[in-house]
């Protein structure tokens, strides 16, 4: 068997323990039986959820907010990025916050923003957005930062105009900088959104594992971090798949 | 076009240093030549290509295409780069058609003539792929095509196979000869091979140590066309004889300076 075979193997190895783990663990009475339950439990009641549609209105919050966040980071992350990188004195003057700023935990701010936006979706995104733009700005800056000095010589040695330099060397050649940093952002959108659902809402999938677990549904807390799980993976392979075919000649 | 370096001075300062990099050059390439210019390292050559495509403003003296100053740069003028410049994102045709695009050629007039250099500088077949499928020397040949379509009657070249192992070398030199036999641009080349030099030039050039001035002009007498088996003449030692006598000196300067 080739190495890649035997890792593929163990991979799915991997996964099939956990699944029995979650399985016997439960039954075998190792911790309590309200918070641990079997996953033979838990499945059906997922299908039965999502048959239901007692997902549907929870799924529509988190997916409404995590887009806004998420497009509303890339919309003036991009642009924030550009200027940063532009105007040497702004990037002085905000490096130190932008380097610590992944160090601060911005989800303890939720009552501030519970007072400031009111109980409704704009907390949620608020938090997510400020969770993801700071990634989309960095790499942004980074990646017209890291353009190679010798693609723009070959811009002005064409006589080309400030402008076409910037959209046509700048741009393209900082796109794989900027792709990163969308990732990143898009990642952190989710992980905002579903956070602050816990603390800041009443739809949403973070609510309704906070919701479950409070009223001791713990099949239906399970379902709705399992669906949480899809959404993450699912995101994960959208992106990689893009990253693919956008380097698919590197 | 005729190239002419008058008296070009260029003093760099970083804080408080001041480093004179070029101390009066005066050269001219006539036209449709084709010059070399050889130095020991850190002597100024390639800041001496950049003030005369018009990159670099000089501290003094000034460069003249075709009889006029240099102001900045001309589309008549062709810069070829050292480091990789083939823009990774464009496939091979779409990186030759590049500067016809961005001045406004129309897309059936800037495919056909981008087609022909990519056929002349040899990479029919690889019109689609991208920079990152091919080799160094490839990356190169597109860079090249990408400068002579736009139809330069002045072609500066920045050590273009720099980067390359000697073999490959040669044979892309042997390759640019053609080229510019066919082109007849007026060509200043930079380089610090001596076989290099000799093989491709009408005349070499060789400069001082920094700061740099032009120390010596070979004469080189070899018949054209030529190809690289001239490696192999008396005429061909005899340049780099002369050429390398004159750089020996001013590269141990270098040297000696380095280790003080």
């Amino acid at each position: 068997m080739s190495e890649a075979a035997r890792v593929r193997l163990a991979r799915w190895a991997v996964i099939l323990a956990a699944v029995a783990a979650l399985e016997v663990i439960p039954r075998s009475g190792l911790g309590d039986a309200i918070t641990l339950i079997p996953l033979s439990e838990i499945i059906p009641e997922f299908f039965e959820l999502l048959v239901e549609g007692e997902f549907t209105p929870h799924l529509v919050a988190t997916g409404g907010a995590f887009v806004l966040a998420f497009l509303l980071a890339a919309a003036t992350g991009i642009p924030l990025g550009f200027l940063l990188w532009r105007y040497r004195l702004l990037r002085r003057t905000l490096d130190p916050y932008l380097t610590t700023y992944y160090a601060i935990p911005i989800f303890a701010f939720y009552p501030l923003l519970l007072a400031v936006l009111g109980f409704n979706i704009l907390p949620v995104v608020v938090i997510s957005w400020a969770w993801a733009v700071v990634a989309v700005i960095l790499n942004t800056a980074i990646g017209l930062g890291e353009v190679p000095e010798v693609l723009v010589k070959v811009g002005r040695s064409l006589s080309l105009s400030r402008w076409k330099v910037l959209s046509r060397i700048f741009f393209p050649a900082a796109v794989p900088y900027v792709f990163t940093g969308l990732k990143l952002g898009m990642i952190y959108a989710l992980i905002g959104v579903i956070a602050s659902e816990f603390v800041l809402s009443t739809r949403g999938l973070g609510y309704l594992v906070s919701y479950n677990y409070v009223n001791f549904s713990t099949a239906a807390m399970y379902s709705a971090m399992f669906l949480i799980l899809f959404l993450a993976i699912l995101l994960n392979w959208t992106l990689s798949a893009i990253e693919r075919r956008l380097y698919a000649h590197g | 076009m005729r190239v002419e370096a008058r008296d070009i001075r260029k003093t760099f300062s970083s804080g408080r240093q001041e480093v004179e990099a070029l101390a009066g050059v005066d050269l001219a390439v006539e036209e449709g030549e084709f010059v070399s210019v050889v130095g020991p390292s850190g002597c100024g050559k390639s800041t001496l290509m950049e003030i005369v495509a018009g990159l670099v403003q000089p501290s003094g003296g000034e460069a003249l295409v075709g009889g006029e100053p240099v102001k900045g740069p001309r589309p008549d003028v062709g810069v070829v780069f050292q480091q990789e410049s083939a823009f990774p994102w464009r496939t091979v045709l779409e990186n030759v058609e590049f500067g016809l695009q961005m001045h406004g050629v129309d897309k059936k007039e800037r495919r056909e003539r981008s087609r022909d250099l990519v056929d002349l500088v040899g990479l029919d077949g690889f019109e689609d792929r991208y920079p990152g499928e091919l080799s160094g020397g490839m990356r190169q040949r597109v860079a090249i095509a990408r400068t002579l379509v736009m139809d330069p009657k002045v072609l500066l070249m920045d050590e273009p196979f720099g980067a390359l192992d000697e073999q490959t070398r040669l044979i892309l030199g042997e390759e640019l000869l053609l080229i510019w036999s066919r082109t007849g641009a007026t060509t200043l080349f930079i380089t610090h091979s001596i076989e290099e030099a000799a093989l491709l030039s009408d005349r070499v050039v060789v400069m001082s140590a920094r700061p740099g001035v032009v120390k010596k002009v070979v004469e080189v007498d070899l018949e054209r066309p030529r190809d690289s088996r001239v490696v192999g003449t008396p005429e061909f030692s005899r340049v780099s004889g002369e050429v390398w006598g004159t750089l020996r000196e001013e590269s141990m300067k270098t040297l000696r300076g380095r280790a003080s």
